[in-house]
């Protein structure tokens, strides 16, 4: 008889159960996807376009720092071409043919040669020390040159 | 010597014997099929939402055939109504409450060739939803000068329980924002979310897939508690991919919004 009754109890309390979840109201939703395609890119961004020594005594050294910022989304190299466009207003016969000849210019920063590959990323920075060491030989006059930097993904 | 009744009187008492007959007929007999018409009778309710409390049911309309009145009614509610705080709205009158069964008495009778509706107040709806089929209840009937006749049986319209209503929709499934340059923000898109609601509910958004990676933002009105009824909610989606973000590789996040009734 207990047996019965509890199985009679089991019974109304599922139905009661369903009941109960008849009169709650589904969730209901809606799903939006949302889709881009990043295009791969490379910044490359100089903290001077010129390094300017200004007058210069013979036998005297300094330098000056160029920083490199890169922005890439790909792995990436950065090179540094060769000099130049070198000019100089010396109309001297006998005269200095490059701007590492007549400056004693020497160029030293993280490989600018390629050879290195950095990690992507939006704020990457390089520094390219330009020395010089002003050569007694040089004639007064004044020298400029250019130095191409490239960045390749 | 006895002597017959003579032949000429014996007609006129029948006829008139015949005639008592007749009226004792109409004046006592139990009360015909048509003593109430209910053939446009439905049963409505002022509100069919599950749960409803302080609800009015109104069963009708009712004809009082001539010769005819209407003193009352029983009507016995569908199980899972709770009729307990049943009482008389329409006409005036008085109740008592047995179970599931209201029996109402008429403050005053209603006439023949009369029509009514009995609004009984007080109801609350039964908690889930479904359809109750049409049935009956019976009224109390009197002679035309309001006395107990007798009771007829009479039908009653099928009606609703409406259970909680909840729908949602968004204006579109897809925004493709196409190729984008890493570190910039697109123009953004918008979304229109509509929702339909019973009762108050809220608004949700999960965002799953490259959300981070995009750097995805949602922002608008699409979110938190709202009131019932219809509403169009607007978000405004943005994304600002990184340069850490993948280039040439397809990007998908997904927004899902979901409305809940408590």
């Amino acid at each position: 008889m207990k047996k019965t009754a509890f199985i009679a109890a089991a019974v109304a309390a599922m139905v009661l159960g369903i009941f109960a979840y008849a009169g709650a109201a589904t969730p209901a939703t809606g799903t939006v996807t949302v889709k881009a395609n990043v295009n791969p890119k490379l910044e490359l961004t100089l903290s001077s376009n010129t390094i300017d020594f200004g007058p210069v005594d013979p036998g005297t050294t300094g330098s000056s720092a160029e920083t490199l910022t890169v922005k890439s989304n790909k792995s990436f190299t950065v090179s540094r071409g060769a000099e130049t466009g070198f000019s100089t207003d010396d109309a001297s016969a006998v005269k200095a043919t490059s701007l590492s000849e007549a400056l004693g210019l020497t160029l030293t920063g993280a490989p600018f040669d390629g050879s290195v590959t950095q990690p992507k990323g939006g704020n990457t920075t390089l520094t390219d020390t330009y020395s010089y060491n002003i050569p007694w030989t040089t004639n007064p006059a004044n020298y400029s040159a250019n130095y191409t930097y490239t960045v390749t993904q | 010597m006895s002597r017959r009744p003579p032949y000429r009187l014996f007609r006129p008492l029948a006829t008139l014997l015949a005639c008592g007959a007749l009226i004792a007929t109409v004046l006592f007999s139990a009360p015909s099929a048509s003593a109430i018409t209910d053939t446009s009778a439905t049963t409505t309710l002022s509100d069919s939402a599950t749960g409803a409390t302080g609800v009015a049911y109104t069963f009708g309309p009712y004809s009082v055939a001539n010769n005819q009145t209407a003193l009352g009614a029983t009507i016995t509610f569908d199980a899972g109504t709770d009729v307990s705080g049943a009482t008389v709205v329409s006409p005036g009158g008085t109740c008592t409450v047995s179970g599931q069964t209201v029996t109402v008495t008429f403050d005053t009778y209603i006439r023949r060739n009369s029509s009514f509706s009995i609004v009984i107040g007080g109801i609350a709806n039964p908690a889930s939803g479904g359809t109750h089929p049409a049935g009956t209840l019976t009224i109390t009937t009197g002679n035309p000068k309001g006395g107990y006749r007798g009771t007829e049986t009479v039908a009653r319209g099928a009606y609703t329980i409406t259970g909680p209503q909840l729908t949602l929709s968004v204006s579109t499934n897809t925004v493709d924002f196409g190729n984008v340059d890493p570190g910039t923000t697109p123009p953004p898109a918008t979304i229109t979310v509509d929702v339909t609601a019973t009762s108050d509910y809220s608004i949700t958004r999960q965002i799953t897939g490259d959300a981070s990676i995009l750097h995805l933002a949602v922002t608008g009105d699409a979110d938190g508690t709202k009131t019932a009824g219809t509403a169009s909610y607007t978000d405004a989606v943005t994304i600002s991919p990184g340069w850490d973000a993948p280039p040439e590789t397809p990007l998908a996040a997904s927004i899902v919004y979901t409305a809940v009734m408590p």
